[in-house]
């Protein structure tokens, strides 16, 4: 019987990343924006769970003080100062370097003293302005790192110059992809899903988000199609509302049967329904072979604890079960609300806390006959600590895994990937046990 | 000393009562300190005879982030010394958190406790509408409220709302006084406001009858209290005064504010029953006007009374900018030269106001005197010549003020036999201007730029002494190469600056607030190769609190993001391992770790019952832990009152209580001071002299292979190592730390230094500030230094190591030749300078005297914040650069391999293995073979 707890105690460290971190992801995402967070110099140092940890490409902070995320440095004192002035210059000098956009992201200490960005901006010398500059509501101490992923989408969606583009024929855009990081995870992940489109004689002219420029992200005004995958928020609902495309919410193509989902649902919408299934078929005959010892010996009966953002844990154990795989613990962070009813695990936990983490892991590692693998985030790796499990870096943010070479996890050959993943650390378990 | 501060409504009269009440102090002989807690300034205009005084805002404005309290309190008529907080312009910033502030500031420096007032009065704006103004309130400040109040209805419920506030800050020992009831309406309402006082659990403690003479008095920059003594205003003020010196400091009845409703039906029936049978609340206005709306029309310099010249100042302006707040205006305080309303004065005849006892007479000036510039005649330009390497042996680095105004000693360039500065500037730039100090202890002159005309060739550079010399370089077509030829090299310092460094100066503060990489203006940072000092204390210098601990984080979730198993990132530079490491502990019984999580509307609502909430239940789950309590700057900002949460949590909690906010070094003295605390008050262990000899402790030590090889050395000589100290910390435990050991041996290490001071130097036992134990003869100096201390006989014991130190030197002679054809470069900006040659400044490794000690060639680049520079610099062959990054992108684009600290090892046998790792290093292809592929690559294009 599946048992669930869906809520946090007050003052236990949430097991999340707040929202201010999506946001940077996102910043991080497309290569020629920059954004000013207006908060203490901590909004420069919260920069380096992505720079150099997550992300060993990243470049949004660095020695040669190119820093596309910058703080204004706010402290108490300057806090009760008039800093319109000291803000419009900041912003002045951001902005006059080259890049593509400049999002002004006001964190909660600087909303609460109630700074009039928009008016910053009216005041401001506009000589010598590369780039257009949106504010971002500061909406920081809501929601968690995905809203604030979304919250830079729809901000561009809703503002971004699409002029000198029209829709063209056999053209789709993924919107809403979760690119994280400029390793070969998220690149191979772009490269995945642009091939399976292709696969279906869909050209994909832009991808929200995928490492590249704003003037790519405007090309979205050419698609036809826009796929809305699960991060994309309402950005795609906007971008549609600007350019007349059609939309086709998508799950994430994370798995076998999700991808075959994912493919279908466009097949269908682009009338290509008819390329579908032979194009799936070929592509999952393709990997089956592949697949198979990995699957029985690493996977099949096997514990697995999944613990991360709770759209990439549902897809990933959902995949693990449609291989035969037992889900003792699903822990999602963030919005569980997408839980389907076919999942079953030995226990769920959603908005869960680090504690609570803790004692699950625990938990269900001390019960199991074997150590199961424990599929998750940087956090949910720590948290088990040295329990017995087998840990499977996965999802943001991950210092303990990092993808030199691609390495997808979406797709057809993101399943083949994970499934190496996953059978390579049980493997090397078994290997040192025995 | 009696702290009392003055509430009430706006324009209900607080200033005026509040400024005569300290006049009445006064002139009894009591020393008072009047203090405006207002953004608009007005407070102490009638204590300054209408001069408006620099307000602590302006300091923190101008950058003087702790100013001393001779620039912001100033004294005013009657000896009563005024201060003014200020704020921030209407509609902008966060006026209660410029409140806060000053309060703040006041115990930085100490101002009640160092200053021997007898009343320190706040006079307060308005309603309580935030936490920052509620700052008096605050633990150590007030301890005694009083309210203004007139019959009027909503006053009356601001009052009320006010108690509410005074009720919550009742912890902290303040209680209210009572009310003090303006006049403003004569035909009665005395008994309506004594009703809602006896209801509300205060009482009235003074009335402060309607005269329209107190108007002319402030028109005259007078008081209310300086009406002539027959004044019945006078003697009401005399009578408040006599009633606020008697009211009690101690708890007195419990304050009952009342619900609006029952306020209102109060009003309501005292109305309805009222002789006058109407509205008394359409009186016509307050007879004691508050400074605040005379002031706020004077301001800028119009009078209120319409066809008079203004009493007041013009503006802040009188007192704008420069060293002396007077300067600029005349400071003669002339009560009666104050322009005076065309109607009757009702001042006595015969009673002038009091002139002020010499008070601002002469404005004397402090610190440096400012001179009309000195311009060089055209004659004494300068000459240059010589190679480029030459030129950067030579190179200086001059201090910067937080101004970016280059610093230097007149003496020490004339040692020098003169000094160059030579600036790089774009025609446009204007003229650049010498200025010296004529201040008695000759203390700097100020360069804030140089000229020289571009067409003049630049003189030989003299041997005579010369203060200076100037030079300006038009950027057009001088490339740094050509001007680096001409750069005399013989005796003398040269220096090269960038004036773009000192061209935006308010971006330049930010850039000084923030405590990490310079994240503005790329090209300063260009040649950073270390961290900041923040950083430096989070990457480098970690301490390790190895107690168990209860940490609560108040903040939002944001605060909250520390994640372990990163190495470069921490929110706090003292780690909490017994935290970190939670395998096996019975999480069941309870969380160690705590997150306020700040919500949204706690943002405006306030979050110090997050705070309480957070602190009770670790009370109730860890009553004896330590506990560690970091406060981000969102409470700070919002003006909450954490400290006096904090301070009551103390006196219940059992264990030590560690209470930082904003992070930073806070908590490393706080660290310090509760282990000096719990010392002294369980007795430290008075050292057995016998029993100690030949017995040391390690402090700060780095726990590293090398170290432990170096103790394993230094225990051959005899020398017993009793306890390692710092990095790892304990609170508990320490009591017999100065009975174990003859003396305690400490790494040189600038970090450490706070608990050095604050609990180690005050320890029983002597404290040895050890040579860095780097190289051999790092090593034998270290060695007899820490025998000596120990109390041992020093050759002796080094004779029994004498194989091993003597074995280590003939192998690093053997390496020494291949160590000397290798480079090695170190490249520094002016702010870290001093680096290089100061071990306690790079953790106690002595960069170039260790490095050039091993045999290799040591090249240290100063200015690299010069692009041009540092790229040719890392293009001209090093083998490899210092760079305290775990990646340095610089480096690895120029084909430069990296080392860094950790790679300097102390000791023998480390420093053998430094020296054959920088060897392996320099010989490294990776870094080249990889440079030059990358490079044809970007060229090319990928393949």
């Amino acid at each position: 019987m599946t048992s669930h707890s869906t809520t946090r105690a007050r003052f236990r460290a949430p097991f999340d990343y707040p929202r201010i971190l999506g946001a940077y992801v996102a910043a991080s995402a497309i290569s020629d924006a920059w954004m000013l967070i207006d908060s203490a110099d901590c909004g420069t140092l919260r920069a380096e769970v992505i720079q150099d940890n997550h992300d060993w490409f990243a470049n949004i902070i660095g020695p040669d003080g190119r820093y596309r995320i910058a703080s204004t440095g706010m402290c108490p004192t300057s806090a009760i100062l008039d800093r319109s002035e000291l803000l419009g210059r900041q912003i002045g000098e951001l902005a006059s370097r080259e890049g593509g956009i400049l999002f002004v992201y006001p964190a909660s200490v600087a909303a609460m003293v109630g700074v009039d960005y928009r008016a910053v901006l009216a005041r401001m010398d506009r000589s010598g302005i590369q780039m257009p500059i949106l504010v971002v509501d500061p909406l920081d101490a809501l929601g968690n790192w995905v809203d604030g992923y979304q919250q830079i989408l729809e901000t561009v969606a809703r503002s971004i110059d699409l002029s000198g583009r029209s829709l063209e024929g056999g053209t789709v855009a993924l919107v809403g992809n979760l690119f994280d990081r400029y390793e070969g995870d998220c690149t191979a992940n772009v490269a995945e899903l642009e091939r399976l489109l292709a696969g279906l004689g869909l050209r994909t002219v832009s991808t929200w988000l995928s490492g590249t420029t704003v003037d790519r992200l405007a090309d979205v005004a050419r698609a036809e199609t826009l796929v809305a995958l699960p991060f994309s928020g309402r950005s795609a609902d906007i971008l549609a509302g600007r350019t007349g495309a059609r939309v086709v919410r998508a799950p994430l193509p994370l798995g076998l049967s999700a991808t075959w989902d994912f493919l279908g649902r466009i097949g269908d919408a682009t009338g290509r329904s008819a390329l579908t299934r032979p194009f799936i078929e070929k592509e999952m005959g393709a990997v089956y072979d592949r697949l198979g010892k990995a699957v029985v010996q690493h996977i099949l009966h096997r514990e697995f604890l999944v613990c991360a953002e709770a759209t990439l844990a549902v897809a990933l154990a959902g995949f693990l079960q449609e291989l035969g795989g037992d889900i003792r613990l699903l822990a999602a962070a963030g919005d569980s609300s997408s839980i389907p009813a076919s999942l079953t695990a030995g226990r769920v936990l959603a908005a869960a806390d680090m504690e609570e983490l803790r004692d699950a892991i625990a938990e269900a590692a001390g019960d199991a006959s074997q150590p199961p693998v424990l599929i998750g985030n940087q956090r949910a790796i720590v948290a088990a600590s040295s329990r017995s499990v087998v840990p499977v870096p996965f999802g943001f943010q991950s210092g303990g895994i990092h993808c030199l070479t691609p390495t997808p996890y979406l797709g057809v050959s993101g399943a083949v990937s994970l499934v190496e993943r996953i059978a390579n650390a049980s493997a090397l378990e078994q290997l040192r046990r025995a | 000393m009696r702290k009392i501060a003055i509430y009430g409504k706006g324009g209900s009269g607080k200033s005026t009562i509040s400024a005569a009440l300290s006049v009445v102090l006064a002139r009894r002989g009591l020393k008072v300190l009047h203090v405006g807690c207002d953004p608009k300034a007005d407070s102490t205009l009638t204590l300054t005879s209408g001069k408006r005084i620099p307000t602590l805002l302006d300091l923190l404005a101008a950058g003087d982030r702790r100013p001393d309290p001779s620039r912001f309190v100033f004294p005013g008529r009657h000896g009563i010394d005024c201060v003014e907080a200020g704020g921030p312009k209407p509609g902008a910033g966060c006026g209660g958190r410029g409140v806060a502030r000053m309060f703040e500031l006041f115990q930085e420096v100490d101002l009640l406790g160092s200053r021997p007032y007898d009343v320190v009065l706040f006079d307060v704006l308005g309603d309580v509408v935030c936490g920052g103004f509620a700052a008096p309130l605050r633990l150590g400040f007030a301890d005694l409220a009083f309210i203004v109040v007139s019959e009027e209805p909503l006053s009356l419920y601001a009052a009320n709302n006010i108690i509410h506030a005074i009720r919550s800050y009742s912890a902290n020992g303040v209680r209210l006084g009572g009310f003090i009831l303006n006049v403003s309406d004569d035909r009665g309402g005395e008994a309506l406001v004594r009703s809602v006082a006896r209801q509300v659990g205060t009482q009235v403690v003074g009335i402060v009858p309607r005269d329209r003479d107190i108007q002319l008095a402030e028109r005259r920059n007078l008081t209310a209290a300086e009406l002539g003594p027959g004044s019945p205003t006078v003697q009401a003020f005399e009578q408040l005064a006599d009633a606020i010196l008697a009211t009690p400091g101690r708890e007195a009845a419990p304050l009952n504010p009342l619900p609006p409703e029952d306020l209102f039906r109060l009003l309501g029936a005292s109305l309805a029953s009222s002789p006058a049978g109407g509205a008394s609340g359409g009186s016509s206005g307050q007879a004691a006007q508050s400074t605040s709306s005379t002031a706020s029309s004077s301001a800028g310099g119009a009078s209120s009374a319409a066809g008079e010249p203004s009493s007041f100042a013009g503006g802040a302006s009188s007192f704008a900018g420069g060293a002396s707040p007077f300067a600029g205006g005349a400071s003669s305080v002339t009560g009666e030269a104050a322009s005076v309303a065309s109607g009757a004065s009702s001042v006595a005849a015969g009673v002038s106001p009091n002139r002020p006892a010499g008070a601002m007479a002469d404005g004397a000036p402090s610190a440096l005197a400012h001179r009309s510039p000195r311009r060089l005649p055209a004659d004494r330009s300068v000459v240059a010549s010589k190679a480029v390497c030459g030129a950067f042996a030579k190179l200086l680095v001059l201090d910067r003020d937080p101004m970016a105004r280059l610093l230097f000693d007149v003496e020490s360039v004339q040692a020098r036999r003169g000094i160059l500065f030579v600036v790089l500037d774009s025609p446009s730039a204007g003229r650049v201007e010498l200025q010296l100090s004529d201040s008695p202890d000759k203390a700097y002159g100020r360069v804030r730029d140089i000229a020289v005309s571009h067409s003049e060739p630049l003189p030989r550079f003299g041997r005579k002494v010369v203060d200076y010399c100037v030079a300006r370089m038009d950027r057009a077509g001088v490339t740094f190469s050509d001007l680096c030829r001409w750069i005399e090299t013989d005796p003398g310092s040269v220096l090269v600056a960038s004036r773009e460094e000192t061209r935006d100066r308010r971006v330049r503060e930010a850039v000084a607030q923030a405590r990490h990489w310079n994240q503005w203006d790329g090209d300063s940072v260009a040649g950073v190769f270390f961290f900041p000092q923040e950083r430096r204390r989070q990457v480098l210098a970690e301490v390790h609190l190895s107690d168990p601990v209860v940490l609560v984080q108040h903040g939002t979730q944001a605060c909250g993001v520390s994640e372990q198993g990163t190495t470069e990132y921490s929110t706090h530079f003292v780690r909490f391992p017994w935290l970190q490491d939670r395998t096996g502990r019975e999480s069941r019984s309870g969380a160690f770790y705590y997150l306020t999580d700040i919500r949204e509307h706690e943002l405006i609502s306030g979050s110090n019952e997050a705070l309480e909430g957070a602190l009770r239940q670790v009370h109730k789950a860890h009553p004896h832990h330590i506990v560690v309590v970091e406060v981000s700057c969102t409470p700070v900002i919002s003006g909450e009152d954490w400290s006096g949460t904090i301070s009551r949590f103390r006196k219940t909690h059992k264990g030590p209580v560690l209470a930082t906010a904003m992070a930073g070094d806070d908590l490393i003295l706080e660290l310090a001071r509760a282990g000096r605390r719990l010392l002294d008050s369980e007795g430290e262990s008075v050292p057995g002299i016998a029993a100690a000899v030949g017995r040391v402790h390690l402090v700060g030590f780095p726990r590293t292979r090398a170290v432990d090889e170096l103790c394993g050395l230094l225990e051959r000589t005899g020398v017993t190592i009793v306890r390692r100290l710092i990095p790892d910390v304990t609170l508990w435990g320490l009591g017999a730390y100065s009975s174990e050991a003859s003396a305690q041996l400490l790494w040189p290490q600038v970090e450490y230094e706070p608990l050095y001071r604050e609990l180690l130097l005050k320890a029983r036992i002597p404290a040895v500030r050890v040579t860095p134990p780097f190289g051999p003869s790092g090593v034998r100096t270290f060695l007899e230094e820490a025998v000596s201390a120990a109390g041992l006989d020093v050759g002796e014991a080094l004779s029994r190591v004498e194989p091993e130190l003597a074995s280590a030197e003939a192998e690093l002679a053997s390496m020494a030749q291949r160590a000397g054809s290798i480079r090695l470069g170190i490249g520094v900006t002016p702010h870290f300078a001093s680096i290089p040659e100061s071990p306690a400044e790079s953790c106690g490794v002595p960069l170039t005297r260790f490095l050039r000690g091993l045999g290799f060639q040591v090249e240290v680049l100063q200015d690299a914040q010069d692009r041009s520079r540092l790229d040719w610099w890392l293009q001209s062959g090093l083998q490899a650069v210092f760079t305290e990054l775990s990646f340095d992108r610089r480096l690895a684009a120029a084909g430069v391999a990296p080392f860094g600290l950790p790679d300097l090892e102390p000791g023998l046998a480390g420093c053998l293995r430094t020296a054959r790792r920088l060897i392996r290093l320099a010989g490294t292809r990776f870094f080249t073979d990889f440079a030059q592929g990358a490079m044809a690559v970007s060229r090319e294009g990928p393949a």
